[in-house]
Formats: structure tokens, C-alpha cells, sequence
């Protein structure tokens, strides 16, 4: 029995809160059905306990919300419109985008809800729907209502932001749709990173203002890039001045050239034939001279041509690799797609 | 058909058959100063003067030059066993660039010494090397050449046991006009016969001026 007992109080403990939860749903459940009935007297008691102070259990603004319209509706019928109006206007102050069903309610109770609308100045947003956006063919949809006319001005910031990219600049009443084309105030993309949808709206019937919110999240989906290809290092380019040694080495190929002149006539020739050596000096004398003159002519312009030209053409080569590597990067991000997500408060 | 036909031929063929927009056509003209030494076991025969002549060559990228010469000139008697001679010479030859800096050489040479009592023909195969090292950047070119002639056919005579031609020289250029100077030595060793041994030398001082007529590096 004592176990019994303390298995019946864990329980009872642990699903406290569902049941004080479950409590105000079903006492809602219990008086829409009263409401369905026509049972209105026996409804407004349920309802008027759910949105009371003292109503022990938690309840959401959804179900407050619920509470007050069918308080509303349920006055209506009941012939009290200055009473269903003091709840239309409390529920649409929580929740401006509540309505009526011309189906499930009466012309009666949807002429309260307007008057309502019009005493109350509220803006909502909804939550941005989640899903992929492709830029090119579609746009990031916004949906914000407003109880009556108003100046609205509507703007996507970076959460935390002040100012961002304007999507709405117009008089506005009722429910409203706004399309982002996803570019951000540069033109480009907008970058990855937490978003703010802000609505500022100023009734045209009353001196009152409100603003609303809606957060949401977006991020790229890019196929991957290529990497451009670093600058060429200084190892990768041929010497562009010559060096000393260099200029040396023009002298040397100048006595090589002379020496070889000299060798043929000496070394090559018949030795018999007493060859003359006077032709082959002719040419050793100017391979010499040209040798002297080249290293003269390295020393003072030591630049080497053809090596600033095989370097600059490298250069160009390589930019126009990564031009291209560039261009087609700019090609796969021109296709990339939004992801939009819905979010809650300011910091990611 | 006779050898410098047969080149004359097949230059004319590969300009024909080739693309012009791919080649570089050029024509040179040089003069040389040439001497001729023969020893056939009686004396050291020297003879000496000018030749003339011109050659036509063909680039063919990348790595292909083709080129036709005709030299003709005179030698005249340096000593007095010696006999003034004409001289006429039709080359062609093939080079091959195997790196930036070496070519493969290949040809063949026929060439008349003609005098008042007979005409002697040479016919000459050549194969060699040519080193072309450049100074400042490529606008000059220092020559080196060695060339063997397995095969040389001479009118009256055996082949010879040593045939080489070995030269120096200076290459200039300046855009598509160039200049060479050239020494040359073409050293001829004849086998020993009736106990008389023949040997032949014939040295050139040669300046050469070339333009190149159209197409691309004259190189």
C-alpha cells in the first residue's frame, strides 16, 4: 500500500504541469463546445476564468487570445457589442492578425471585431516561413497586418541593427505581403547571419504608433568554389637584372668563341699543311671585342629583356587563370539560394 | 639527278607543302675569303681568293631549319706548283634544334674544282653539330661548329680516311636582318696510295648578310 501510494504521488508530482496545462486547454475545448451548443451562459463563465487573474493555471497568449475572441463572439451573440468589442480589442491587441471565420460567425460578431479594429491600433508580423529561396526566381516573403489604415514602413535589418534594406513604404490595412529580393544595401547578397523584419506603423485614424518584429535566420546554400591560384613567388620568375657574374659571363663566352676560332686553326688543322691562323684571328679578335662590349653593355643595362618578358607574360598567364577561376565562382554564386529560417530574439 | 637537284627539289617541295603563315623565309648573301692548301706528296700546293654566294633558308617551327647554298668563286695560284682553279659548290642541309642552344646538322654538298686541264667533283655527306650560345640576351650568337663527312666521293681519288669541317663565328641580329662572321675549316686526310700520302685543307673567312623575306624568327 505504501508503495502504491508513493507511486501515486510521484506521478501526481511529475505530471503536475501537464495537467495545469491540459487544464486551461480543456476548459477552452469545454467552452467552445458550449459556444458550438449556443450555450452561451454556461461558456462565458469558462472564458471570463481563463483570462482572470486569479486562474491558477498557465495559459499562452494563443489560448488567451482564443479566450477573448470567443469572449467577444460570445457577447456579440448575447446583443452585449460595447462588451464584445472590450475583447475584440484586448484580443487584437495581443494578436493583431485575429479574425473571423464569415462561415462559423455572424455578420453581428464581424461588425464588432471591425469597430474593435478601429478603436485599437496594433501591427503584427508572422513568423517568416521557413524554406529555400532561389534569388533569381523568387523572393523572401513577409506577411504583417495591421487592426486599420496606417503608414507603414517595413525594413529587414541585421538583428540588433538600426537600419538595413527598406521592402515596405506604403499605407497599409489589414493583412499585407512583402517580397524580399534577398539583396542587401550593397547590391550583393545578403551575407549569412540573424535578420530582423521591422514594422513601424502610425494609424491614419488615431494619433498611436506600434512597431513589430519577426527574427528569422539566413544562410547561403553555395556550390563549392575554386581557389585562385596565389601570386607567382619570386622563385617562380625568372631574374629579371643580370648579376655580375652574368656580366662576367659574357666576357667569357666571348673568349670562348675566340679560343674555339683560334683552336680549329691550331689544334684541327693539318699540321703539315702549315695552315694559316690570320682567318681564324679575324674572328677570335671580334668574338673577344663582342665579349668586352656585351659585358660592357650588362654592366651599365643589367635588365634582361627577355626575362622581363617571359615574367610578364607568366603574370598575365596567371591572371587569367584566376580571372577565370573568378568568373566561374561568380557564375556558381550567382546561383546560390537563400535558406530562411525562422528565429527567436536578437543574438544567433 | 644530281644532289643539289635533288635539295634544289625538296626545298621547293616543303615551301609548297607548308603553311607560309607558319614559316620564315630568309635569304643571305656572303663573301668569303678562302684558301686552299693540297699536299699530294709533292709540296704543299697554296691557292687562295674570293667566293660569293647565297642561301636561301626555310624555319619551319619549332624546331626545323632548311637551307639551299650555291657558292661559286676562284682560286688563284699562292705558290707555283699550285693551278688557278674555279670553284662552284651546291649545298643543302637540315638542322634540327634539339635545345634551345644546340642544333643537329645535316647536309649534302656537291662541289667542282674546275681547271684548264680537268674538272674534279666532290660529292660530301655531313653530319654534325652546331652550339649557338647566346651574349646579351640572344641578340648575339656565338657559333661553334663541327660537322664529320662519312661519305665523301671525289673524282680520281679514294675516299678519305679523315673528313671534318670544324668553324667559329658571330651571329647578329637586329630585328629581321642578320649578320655572321665565320671562320671555317674543312680538313681532308687521304689514305696513302703508291706510297704518296694526299691531304687538303680549305679555310674560309666568310661575312654574311641575311634578311629575313617574311614570316617568323629567322633562327
Amino acid at each position: 500500500v505504501r508503495r502504491g501510494l508513493a507511486a501515486l504521488a510521484l506521478a501526481t508530482a511529475l505530471g503536475a504541469p501537464l495537467t495545469a496545462q491540459d487544464t486551461t486547454g480543456d476548459q477552452l475545448a469545454r467552452a467552445r463546445a458550449l459556444y458550438e451548443q449556443l450555450r452561451i451562459e454556461q461558456a462565458l463563465p469558462l472564458l471570463r476564468e481563463i483570462v482572470a487573474p486569479q486562474w491558477p493555471h498557465e495559459v499562452s497568449t494563443a489560448q488567451r487570445v482564443e479566450a477573448y475572441k470567443y469572449l467577444g463572439a460570445a457577447l456579440a451573440l448575447a446583443r452585449m457589442a460595447d462588451s464584445a468589442v472590450v475583447y475584440f480589442r484586448a484580443a487584437l491587441e495581443r494578436d493583431p492578425f485575429v479574425d473571423l471565420d464569415p462561415v462559423r460567425f455572424t455578420p453581428d460578431q464581424r461588425q464588432a471585431l471591425a469597430r474593435a479594429r478601429r478603436e485599437t491600433f496594433a501591427v503584427g508580423a508572422q513568423p517568416v516561413r521557413s524554406g529555400p529561396v532561389d534569388p533569381l526566381t523568387d523572393r523572401v516573403r513577409f506577411t504583417f497586418v495591421t487592426t486599420h489604415a496606417a503608414a507603414v514602413r517595413a525594413e529587414v535589418r541585421t538583428a540588433g541593427g538600426s537600419s538595413g534594406v527598406v521592402v515596405y513604404r506604403s499605407d497599409a490595412d489589414g493583412v499585407n505581403e512583402v517580397a524580399w529580393d534577398g539583396l542587401w544595401t550593397d547590391g550583393r547578397l545578403a551575407p549569412p547571419g540573424r535578420y530582423e523584419l521591422h514594422i513601424d506603423a502610425t494609424s491614419r485614424l488615431r494619433q498611436r504608433r506600434d512597431s513589430a518584429h519577426a527574427f528569422f535566420d539566413l544562410r547561403h546554400d553555395v556550390p563549392s568554389l575554386e581557389d585562385t591560384l596565389p601570386d607567382l613567388a619570386p622563385a617562380d620568375l625568372l631574374p629579371e637584372r643580370a648579376t655580375g657574374s652574368v656580366a662576367a659571363g659574357e666576357i667569357v663566352k666571348g673568349i670562348g668563341v675566340a679560343g674555339g676560332a683560334l683552336m680549329i686553326s691550331g689544334l684541327l688543322a693539318n699540321g703539315a699543311l702549315d695552315e694559316t691562323r690570320d682567318r681564324a684571328v679575324v674572328v677570335a679578335g671580334a668574338a673577344a671585342v663582342t665579349g668586352l662590349v656585351a659585358y660592357l653593355v650588362r654592366r651599365r643595362h643589367p635588365e634582361i629583356p627577355a626575362n622581363v618578358a617571359a615574367n610578364t607574360r607568366r603574370r598575365e598567364e596567371r591572371r587569367a587563370v584566376n580571372e577565370a577561376i573568378r568568373a566561374r565562382n561568380a557564375q556558381r554564386i550567382a546561383r546560390t539560394v537563400l535558406i530562411v529560417t525562422p528565429a527567436a530574439g536578437i543574438g544567433p | 639527278v644530281t644532289p643539289g637537284r635533288f635539295a634544289a627539289v625538296a626545298l621547293v617541295a616543303l615551301c609548297a607543302g607548308r603553311g607560309a603563315a607558319a614559316q620564315a623565309l630568309t635569304a643571305t648573301a656572303f663573301v668569303s675569303s678562302a684558301e686552299h692548301r693540297v699536299d699530294a706528296g709533292f709540296g704543299v700546293e697554296r691557292s687562295s681568293g674570293l667566293f660569293g654566294g647565297g642561301r636561301l633558308s626555310v624555319t619551319l617551327p619549332p624546331r626545323v631549319v632548311l637551307g639551299l647554298a650555291a657558292t661559286s668563286g676562284t682560286l688563284d695560284r699562292d705558290s707555283t706548283n699550285a693551278e688557278e682553279r674555279r670553284v662552284a659548290e651546291v649545298a643543302f642541309d637540315a638542322r634540327y634544334r634539339t635545345l634551345p642552344w644546340l642544333w643537329l646538322d645535316a647536309g649534302v654538298a656537291t662541289r667542282t674544282y674546275s681547271a684548264s686541264i680537268a674538272t674534279q667533283r666532290w660529292t660530301s655527306l655531313r653530319l654534325g653539330v652546331e652550339a649557338r650560345i647566346p651574349f646579351l640576351g640572344g641578340r648575339v650568337e656565338g657559333l661553334g661548329r663541327l660537322l664529320f663527312l662519312p661519305v665523301v666521293a671525289v673524282t680520281g681519288l679514294d675516299q678519305p680516311d679523315l673528313a671534318l669541317t670544324a668553324g667559329a663565328g658571330l651571329a647578329y641580329q637586329v630585328g629581321p636582318v642578320s649578320a655572321e662572321l665565320s671562320y671555317v675549316l674543312e680538313r681532308y686526310d687521304f689514305p696513302t696510295r703508291d706510297g704518296l700520302t694526299r691531304a687538303e685543307q680549305l679555310s674560309t673567312l666568310t661575312v654574311s648578310a641575311g634578311a629575313r623575306l617574311f614570316g617568323g624568327s629567322a633562327r
